[in-house]
């Protein structure tokens, strides 16, 4: 590849796990990810699809270093990050957003604390300046900032996801993974969060790994899109195309099982619209 | 009541005027619900969260909590739900009406083997002598290759999907007749979604089990119902046959919540004529304009695109447009009450 180095590459990244059948069953190992790699341009989207189980999640969560993976290695803007001042440069640089993310904050948090929390691990301001960016913060994601001593309880699901996304925008990030980030929510709230995404992508030339099981949000949403099966990158391509004209079952598959996909082609076709 | 008219013929279950309120709320969580499900039905309800399609659920087998208060009543087979006792509510539960709720997987206790958890619902409702024959022989109907190992597993050995599934062959043990879903699918990817609506199929082919699905998802909906009734705010807005709900919505809601759910595989579609690269324009949702729920009118008003000044000043009735649809908006009335209305209320 020519041209600058890609925000971020994964290179053969493999990942196992222990497993025990039995109490007494001797330990075997599965492989959930195997020699799997993809680079992130700056700015765009890359699409992670796969079944459960096909190692989506474990991919992601060795490309972001939560997880130590077995071989392989992460560059971030092209350099390998191996150290402790390249992994400090990584987590500022890089954030992520879960599903359902009441499970990621203290409970006893308010908006505030979570958002500047961030902040405060990496040193950045006074606590009048950090109140103040998020504040900034909750205003960029459409929350009020006059809500800023609520606690998670005290927002919808939609509201909960607007404040996991100020919260990984406080260190400025380049990129943001969005583990199913999309998943669970009502469609009208899906449909603002994903605004929500595509306008700050937009103003702050963020990039994105967003996973999910819905392949057509991800086609809709991503530039390049990776499918998984049984921890291998099995199909990868532009996303129309790979949706287009799928090359292996498993993506196949994930076409054709695609709930809103297949019965809306149905009720397209029948309907007098 | 004109909605009295969409009835079939031999409902199992007619829900009439049915409303919950929980104390402090400033309108009910379910109020004047009116719907039937009928023999071996498969009826959807749609609604998104905080719309109340929870709370009916569990209201049908009198499982809220005790502050709420229920007016209304619950007819199955001809017996009024809401005047049954805690013994025979206890025998008609799983035995004849079951319920699945969102995460099934949380009600398993971890250090009891499966196998045995399905056995014990059979032995609350069956005298089988032989159980755990039983409980392979269900375990096998959701899908297991290996019932005989899976009995014998404890919840952590199994996946979510797999353990979703133990906890619908709970709800199946017995052969109720129908079946109260409440999310069943949210928490499952696309694959497995689509797995377990086969099988619900199939149980409904197999056994006429009848079954009352409730979801956020319209895309679940289209593959599985054949009625669906659309719920806002606690009302239901609109109910229609499937078909006929997605291609001719009549209720500015519904007709919002569609449009989302064809927009995806539209865009996607538009992006693939289009070729790359993909115009960003076709990747922004519509969006469902946010707003409060109105405390009087009708509750849709401050959101609705097609609003006018009756809406916010009356509530609009049931109309009803065929056979089985019928819709509450204004815009299907062809007289709006005037404002001589406006002074009643």
């Amino acid at each position: 590849m020519t041209g600058p180095a890609p925000l971020l590459s994964a290179r053969n990244l493999s990942r196992r796990y222990a497993r025990r059948r039995g109490l007494l069953a001797r330990r075997e190992w599965i492989a959930a990810v195997s020699d799997a790699g993809f680079d992130v341009a700056e700015g765009a989207t890359v699409g992670i699809v796969g079944g459960s189980g096909s190692g989506k999640s474990t991919l992601v969560r060795c490309a972001a270093l939560l997880e130590r993976p077995d071989a392989g290695e992460v560059l971030w803007c092209g350099r390998a990050v191996a150290d402790a001042a390249m992994r400090a440069a990584f987590r500022r640089g890089a954030q992520l957003v879960f599903q359902d993310s009441a499970t990621a904050f203290n409970p006893r948090f308010t908006a505030l604390d979570i958002i500047t929390e961030p902040l405060l691990v990496q040193n950045i301001g006074t606590p009048a300046e950090r109140g103040e960016r998020a504040r900034e913060l909750m205003r960029d994601v459409g929350l009020s900032p006059g809500w800023a001593g609520r606690r998670p309880a005290q927002f919808s699901g939609g509201q909960r996801q607007r404040l996991a996304i100020a919260r990984a925008l406080a260190l400025e990030p380049r990129l943001i993974f969005l583990d199913e980030a999309l998943s669970g929510l009502d469609l009208s709230t899906q449909a603002q969060i994903a605004n929500l995404l595509l306008d700050l992508q937009q103003q702050r030339r963020l990039a994105y790994v967003l996973v999910s099981h819905d392949i057509a949000l991800v086609a809709r949403l991503a530039d390049h899109l990776l499918v998984m099966h049984e921890g291998r990158i099995v199909e990868q391509g532009a996303a129309a195309a790979v949706l287009d004209n799928p090359q292996h079952d498993a993506t196949r598959r994930l076409v054709s099982t695609s709930t809103v996909v297949a019965s809306c082609v149905r009720r397209m076709a029948a309907g007098a619209r | 009541m004109g909605a009295l008219l969409i009835s079939p013929s031999n409902p199992w279950l007619q829900v009439r005027d049915l409303s919950v309120t929980y104390p402090g709320a400033a309108i009910p969580a379910v109020d004047r619900v009116i719907f039937s499900v009928d023999a071996g039905e498969a009826v959807g309800i749609l609604g998104e969260s905080g719309c109340g399609k929870s709370t009916l659920a569990a209201s049908l087998l009198r499982l809220l909590p005790s502050d709420a208060t229920v007016s209304g009543s619950i007819l199955w087979q001809g017996r009024d739900l809401m005047q049954l006792g805690t013994g025979d509510l206890r025998r008609l539960r799983g035995a004849e009406i079951s319920f699945i709720n969102q995460e099934p997987a949380l009600a398993l206790n971890p250090v009891l083997r499966v196998g045995m958890q399905i056995a014990e619902v059979l032995r609350a409702h069956l005298s089988v002598p032989d159980r755990k024959a039983r409980a392979c022989e269900i375990l096998a109907e959701v899908g297991f290759d290996d019932p005989a190992s899976v009995y014998a597993a404890y919840p952590h050995q199994l996946s979510g999907g797999q353990r979703q599934r133990i906890g619908i062959a709970q709800a199946l043990a017995c052969r109720p007749r129908l079946v109260i879903a409440d999310e069943p699918t949210s928490k499952l990817d696309a694959a497995l979604q689509s797995e377990l609506l086969q099988l619900f199929a199939s149980l409904r082919r197999k056994h006429g089990m009848a079954f009352l699905l409730i979801t956020h998802d319209p895309g679940v909906l289209a593959a599985f119902a054949g009625r669906v009734l659309v719920m806002y705010a606690g009302r239901i807005v609109e109910q229609a046959g499937v078909d006929r709900l997605f291609a001719q919505p009549s209720h500015p809601y519904t007709a919002a919540l569609t449009h989302i759910a064809l927009e995806t595989f539209a865009a996607v579609q538009g992006q693939l004529e289009a070729g790359r690269p993909r115009p960003a324009t076709l990747r922004r949702f519509t969006q469902i304009t946010a707003g409060p729920v109105a405390a009087r009118g009708c509750r849709y008003e401050p959101r609705c695109p097609d609003r006018m000044q009756v809406c916010r000043d009356a509530e609009p009735q049931i109309t009803v447009l065929d056979a089985t649809s019928s819709v509450s908006c204004f815009k299907h009335v062809a007289q709006p009450p005037s404002a001589v209305d406006k002074g009643i209320r």
